[in-house]
């Protein structure tokens, strides 16, 4: 118990017989970098604003240290909040926006400047003091926008889709330094994003939402190597997705398109007395195999499509009115064109058979 | 070729019709007034301790006018800018009508009101059994201050809530996650991103309040005496031209000024910081408090407009009895040999004149609104405010420059249709103006430079691309312009002839004659007058572009 710095209880909301949070239970420890993970829509942004104190739940808790916040305005909970468009205040220069909280702490802005240096040293931009934000590029203002919630050094840190605004390579760029920034801090934070790269480099670990619900917590390796349910599996990235059913009288034997296959006990997810899932083909357990190779576990197919991709080729294939995606070995003998038939193996032992939704 | 564009014929166009209507009439002032020189300035004028009196008070007046109408107006923008409940698009229609009525209907609907035989007098008097009227408003300062309050209460509603409604509400949730409470987060973050529309607010106040006439006139009395007033009683009274001119000249430098900053900050809360859409600001009233507010909304403006609300009922009633004897009369064809016209004819020449008005006022105002165009900086804003200043100077002063401009030679006009059309057309167009030029201006270029990578010429993009997106917005001007020639009373006084009569003058004429049932019918005519231009504006506020438009 001691180490719950921050627990959030049933936490339910409905807008006009819509769920929009369904039950949501998170705890938190001291320091820990924790992101909501999900499509939009799926809550992230209400349940923050519900933690900040800007909306109210239908029923819930939210206790700090054992104790509840639930019934405080925002400006008493002492929480931070970056928003998705930054919200940095217009009529007020650089140095003005980070020292406002301290202000409102009741530091005079000559107290506040110190802290106001380390924060602008600590994202980098100590030369921006006297910027209008106006002035600001993406990057700058995102960084300026985190040292203004992190000035008054909130016992919570939440970060909505802060990177919403920003191209790409800028992005990646910037969720490593961020990540850096959270742990230098030792702050506590909850970091909401839909794109699973950027929840995975910055957080300790994600929860995963949809429907106002959680569907899965866990370490990025964890989600990855066991996902919940076909949503989470899709959300992971896995494209090779197919329907599946037990077949009778055998533990992991499935009926699929490409006939019984056995996939190892240990990866099959379904509860007991389920007959139905999804199979998860890892890419990288598929690849070209000669084509006069005769195995159960070679498969005659048509090539789709064929690009190029980040240093090796992505293949779709046509295989019994299946589409499976990998990237083609390219040591392989010939690359197939399009619409050549073609071979390939698959190597059954790292597949993974998930419930439905 | 540069000389047969259309861009040249438009400017020409928009050129002679500022030349004719307003650089010329002001000319002739400024050269009658100084034809003896320059000494008139100093001796009579600016050494004589009577006319910095008048001054004095004007500036004192118009600032306290502004103040109180601020403090009125602001809760009221508020709730305009937050809530979203019934009626709140007829509301807001309704408190334009005061601003374009004559001074003679709201001096009517006063005494109606406030006056000694008044709706509330009699209320008090009744209740409390007392024999004198206990409000005696009339003839006072107050009745002044209250009757500038109900003229200008529409302009700090239109303009603070609607940059209050643009305002993103993150903007004060991210001040109280800081920290700040309610009211610092008002003080500190909201205040100051609306304090340019308040300010453009209230400079337009200031200069259409300093320049008040018929409300002086009419509900002060004599011992009041605003710089307008003085102009008229030394020009119509006292036939001292010169010194006249020279306190027009003084008005119009002090409301440049004051029409240069409003249009400076009115361009600054056209084109301010996280504009979201009004959905996301507006709400429908949730709790106690929100409906305490709107409930508090609906009340201030009909106290605002009480003293229309009371012509009506005055218009209604004779003696204790309801009566309509007022409105058949006003439209019967009966001839009257005092006007040569019957009132049915003064409401058709009205219209006439409306429609005239419109016909000319539209296309300078959206000449003009080209012109102007995008550009933030103080030039500009000179020349925004030099287009406008027909909204500064008062329509006496117009009457009379236009009285003098035109009287003899090639430009007699004088007592023509022509010119009342023209008076009217220069007071009116700075109102289509303004309700076009916030959305073209926020119109962004990539939309025209789209069209012509696609193909079309400067004429099509015009046709297909700006009309379309700005329909609206030029519909709500010449609605503004109809019901501004409506009401339009000063230079029209001046400039008719008697079959010339419009409502207001005929309202006018009721009034000087006694009797009961010629004030009926001056209540009835002014009750017609209110209805018109009520109609207008509520229509029209189906059409407004995210309640841009109109100042």
């Amino acid at each position: 118990m001691s180490n719950r710095f921050i627990t959030i209880n049933t936490i339910t909301k409905t807008y006009e017989n819509n769920a929009a949070l369904d039950n949501i239970n998170l705890t938190l420890e001291k320091g820990a970098i924790v992101s909501l993970l999900g499509p939009s829509g799926c809550g992230k942004t209400t349940l923050l604003r519900i933690i900040a104190g800007l909306e109210t739940s239908d029923t819930g808790e939210i206790l700090i240290e054992g104790s509840s916040v639930i019934d405080l305005p925002p400006e008493a909970r002492e929480f931070g909040l970056m928003f998705q468009d930054l919200v940095l205040f217009p009529h007020l220069n650089v140095s003005e926006n980070i020292s406002f909280g301290l202000e409102m702490q009741g530091l005079s802005r000559k107290q506040a400047k110190p802290r106001v240096d380390e924060l602008l040293s600590l994202v980098n931009l100590p030369q921006l003091a006297k910027r209008k934000v106006q002035d600001l590029s993406g990057g700058e203002r995102q960084r300026i926008a985190l040292a203004r919630a992190l000035a008054p050094a909130p016992k919570l840190l939440m970060l909505d889709e802060p990177m919403g605004a920003l191209d790409s390579q800028l992005r990646q760029t910037l969720y490593i330094q961020i990540r850096d920034i959270l742990k230098s801090s030792g702050i506590t934070a909850i970091y909401v994003t839909h794109d699973r790269n950027e929840a995975f480099a910055v957080s300790d670990y994600s929860v995963i939402m949809n429907h106002g619900r959680i569907i899965q917590t866990g370490t990025p390796y964890e989600i990855y190597s066991k996902p919940k349910t076909t949503f989470v599996a899709q959300f992971m990235g896995f494209q090779n997705l197919v329907k599946v059913g037990l077949a009778q009288g055998s533990p992991s034997t499935f009926t699929t398109p490409f006939g019984l296959i056995t996939i190892p006990p240990e990866h099959n997810y379904l509860s007991p007395g389920v007959l139905e899932g999804t199979l998860i083909i890892p890419e990288s357990s598929i690849s070209f195999t000669p084509s006069n190779a005769t195995s159960d576990s070679a498969f005659e197919g048509v090539v789709s499509r064929k690009f190029f991709q980040d240093g090796g080729y992505r293949i779709q294939m046509s295989i019994e009115d299946t589409i499976l995606h990998f990237v083609a070995d390219l040591d392989f003998i010939y690359l197939p064109e399009i619409g050549d038939p073609t071979k390939i193996a698959i190597d059954w032992s790292t597949a993974l058979v998930v419930p439905h939704d | 070729m540069v000389l047969y564009s259309w861009k040249f014929w438009a400017i020409f166009l928009l050129l002679v019709f500022l030349i004719l209507t307003l650089g010329y009439p002001i000319v002739s002032i400024l050269s009658l007034s100084f034809r003896n020189g320059f000494d008139i300035f100093w001796n009579t004028v600016l050494t004589d301790s009577y006319y910095l009196d008048v001054l004095m008070f004007t500036t004192w007046q118009a600032t306290a006018s502004t103040l109180l109408t601020l403090l009125i107006g602001l809760p009221s923008a508020y709730v305009f800018a937050h809530y979203s409940f019934p009626g709140k698009r007829t509301l807001r229609g309704l408190t334009t009508v005061p601003f374009v009525m004559p001074p003679l209907v709201i001096a009517l609907g006063f005494v109606a009101l406030l006056g000694d035989k008044g709706l509330i007098n009699s209320l008090l008097q009744t209740t409390f059994r007392l024999n004198t009227p206990p409000l005696m408003l009339i003839n006072t300062i107050y009745a002044i201050l209250i009757a500038h309050v109900m003229y200008e209460f529409t302009i700090v509603v239109r303009i603070v809530s609607t940059a209050w409604a643009n305002l993103d509400p993150d903007i004060e949730n991210a001040a109280r996650i800081l920290g700040a409470n309610r009211w610092n987060a008002f003080r500190k973050i909201t205040l100051p991103l609306l304090l340019p529309s308040i300010i453009a607010a209230s400079s337009l106040i200031f200069a259409f309040t300093f320049t008040s006439f018929g409300v002086v006139l009419i509900l002060g009395g004599a011992q009041y005496a605003t710089l307008e007033v003085s102009i008229y009683t030394l020009a119509a009274h006292l036939f001292q031209l010169p010194a006249a001119g020279v306190l027009a000249l003084i008005q119009m430098a002090i409301t440049i000024v004051f029409m240069t900053v409003y249009a400076r900050y009115q361009q600054r809360t056209s084109t301010s910081f996280n504009l979201v859409p009004n959905q996301a600001v507006t709400m429908t009233p949730q709790g106690k408090i929100d409906k305490l507010l709107c409930l508090a909304n609906y009340l201030i403006v009909l106290i605002v407009l009480s003293p229309l609300i009371a012509l009506i009922v005055r218009a209604l009633l004779s003696n204790g009895d309801i009566t309509v004897s007022g409105f058949t009369h006003i439209f019967s064809n009966q001839g009257d040999s005092f006007f040569f016209v019957s009132p049915l004819q003064a409401i058709t020449n009205s219209l006439l004149f409306g429609a005239c008005t419109v016909i000319l006022a539209v296309p300078m105002g959206i000449i003009s609104g080209f012109l102007l165009g995008n550009s933030t900086h103080w030039g500009k804003a000179f020349l925004d405010s030099a287009l406008m200043l027909p909204l500064g100077i008062s329509a006496v002063t117009m009457g009379f420059g236009f009285l003098i401009a035109f009287n003899n030679g090639i430009w007699n006009l004088s007592g023509s249709w022509t010119i009342i059309v023209m008076a009217h057309a220069v007071i009116a167009y700075p109102f289509v103006l303004r309700s076009i030029l916030p959305v073209l201006r926020s119109m962004p270029p990539s939309l025209r430079e789209a069209a012509q990578v696609l193909g079309a010429s400067k004429r099509r993009i015009f046709i297909r691309i700006d009309l379309p997106i700005l329909w609206r917005s030029i519909v709500v001007g010449l609605v503004f312009a109809f019901a501004v020639s409506l009401g339009e009373f000063g230079a029209t006084l001046l400039l008719h002839r008697p079959e010339h009569t419009t409502m207001p003058v005929a309202i006018f004429r009721y009034l000087s004659q006694p009797g009961e049932s010629n004030l009926l019918q001056a209540l009835s005519m002014s009750c017609v007058l209110m209805f018109v231009s009520a109609a207008g504006f509520i229509t029209i506020e189906r059409l407004r572009f995210r309640n841009l438009g109109g100042f």
